[in-house]
């Protein structure tokens, strides 16, 4: 049970957080264009790795960008968007609590519910 | 020669292990000659450990009593495998070396066609071409005549970084350090003096390839700050 509870507060860290707000309204950046609106101070490796962290997650999708002066780099943007992203977070939670508790959990949104009516 | 010929001496141990040491000591002679200096190393510590199967091989051969042991049946086979197997492996190793894996590496990645690396190659005057890998872990290595990057060693390193690392695997293409890694790894699998040798082969090739782009560059202070740059990235 604890074990799944830690999955779900662990499933973005602060800097993953971060960047996926930067890149939610729908942008196109580069890893060094998201350090630079990035509000804490970062290594530009570690934005590296937390982007292609959130590409494997499939949270993010890349593609290639070939300039002139030989530079290539990755562009990073949102696979989802915030609402659908939240909707699949909020369902991995309650599936979670209902395999962990089952009737109880079930029980309690009923009451939830209930009283919110 | 006729087939009996071939078998009489197939089925006596020491003159095949002395035809496999005397060829292995022509191959050493050779790789000096050309001097491949570590691959000359590994063949002549294949030679020395073969010296006391030899011997033994030798004096079963003197007493009959031996003939038929069990230790007699497996120096018989041994010489047998390598005599038969050293070549085929030396021919496999090139094949896989050369013609497989720079195949396989070129189906997952893209060749990319860069003025300032045949610049490069121009200066250096060694042939290679460049192919870039989808991965955003920085990584770059050579087979052959091939150099690969992956998308991630762009992204992290500065130009002047990036081209201490392309000079550095050009070295290795120029030192032929993939022929030399392969068959390194296929004689570690016959002799045991070789496991001891090849950490400090694959350090010289290092080291060798780390001196040719300081020295094209005339500083050391791109490729440090690259090696850091990626041992940062690992680590997070």
């Amino acid at each position: 049970m604890k074990e799944k509870i830690a999955e779900f507060s662990t499933l973005l860290s602060p800097l993953e957080r971060n960047v996926l707000k930067l890149l939610w309204p729908d942008k196109k950046m580069r890893v060094k264009e998201i350090l630079l609106k990035l509000p804490s101070k970062v290594a530009l490796s570690s934005v590296a790795v937390i982007c292609d962290r959130l590409h494997e997650k499939g949270l993010l999708k890349r593609e290639i960008e070939k300039s002139e002066k030989d530079c290539i780099r990755y562009v990073y943007y949102p696979s989802k968007d915030k609402a659908n992203f939240e909707k699949s977070v909020i369902e991995k939670a309650v599936n979670n609590l209902i395999n962990a508790f089952g009737q109880t959990a079930v029980s309690y949104f009923n009451e939830r519910f209930e009283k919110k009516k | 020669m006729d087939l009996q010929t071939i078998a009489s001496i197939t089925s006596n141990p020491a003159t095949m292990l002395f035809i496999v040491s005397s060829l292995l000591f022509s191959i050493f002679l050779l790789a000096l000659w050309k001097k491949h200096n570590f691959l000359s190393l590994l063949y002549a510590h294949l030679f020395f450990a073969l010296i006391p199967i030899a011997t033994l091989a030798i004096k079963i051969k003197c007493s009959p009593a031996f003939q038929n042991s069990w230790i007699s049946f497996c120096t018989m086979l041994f010489s047998k495998f390598v005599i038969y197997f050293l070549p085929a492996i030396i021919i496999i190793t090139a094949v896989i070396g050369f013609f497989f894996i720079p195949k396989f590496y070129q189906k997952t990645s893209q060749r990319h066609k860069s003025k300032s690396f045949e610049k490069l190659c121009k200066k250096t005057r060694i042939n290679a071409d460049l192919f870039l890998i989808d991965k955003s872990k920085p990584e770059a290595f050579s087979t052959g005549k091939n150099i690969f990057l992956t998308v991630g060693l762009f992204e992290i390193l500065n130009k002047s970084e990036r081209e201490a690392v392309i000079l550095h695997e050009l070295s290795h293409v120029k030192s032929h350090s993939s022929l030399n890694k392969f068959s390194e790894l296929f004689v570690k699998t016959f002799s045991p003096i070789a496991w001891f040798s090849s950490k400090r082969i694959v350090k010289c090739e290092e080291i060798k390839a780390d001196n040719f782009a300081a020295e094209f560059q005339k500083t050391n202070k791109f490729l440090e700050s690259a090696k850091i740059k990626i041992k940062n990235y690992l680590s997070t």
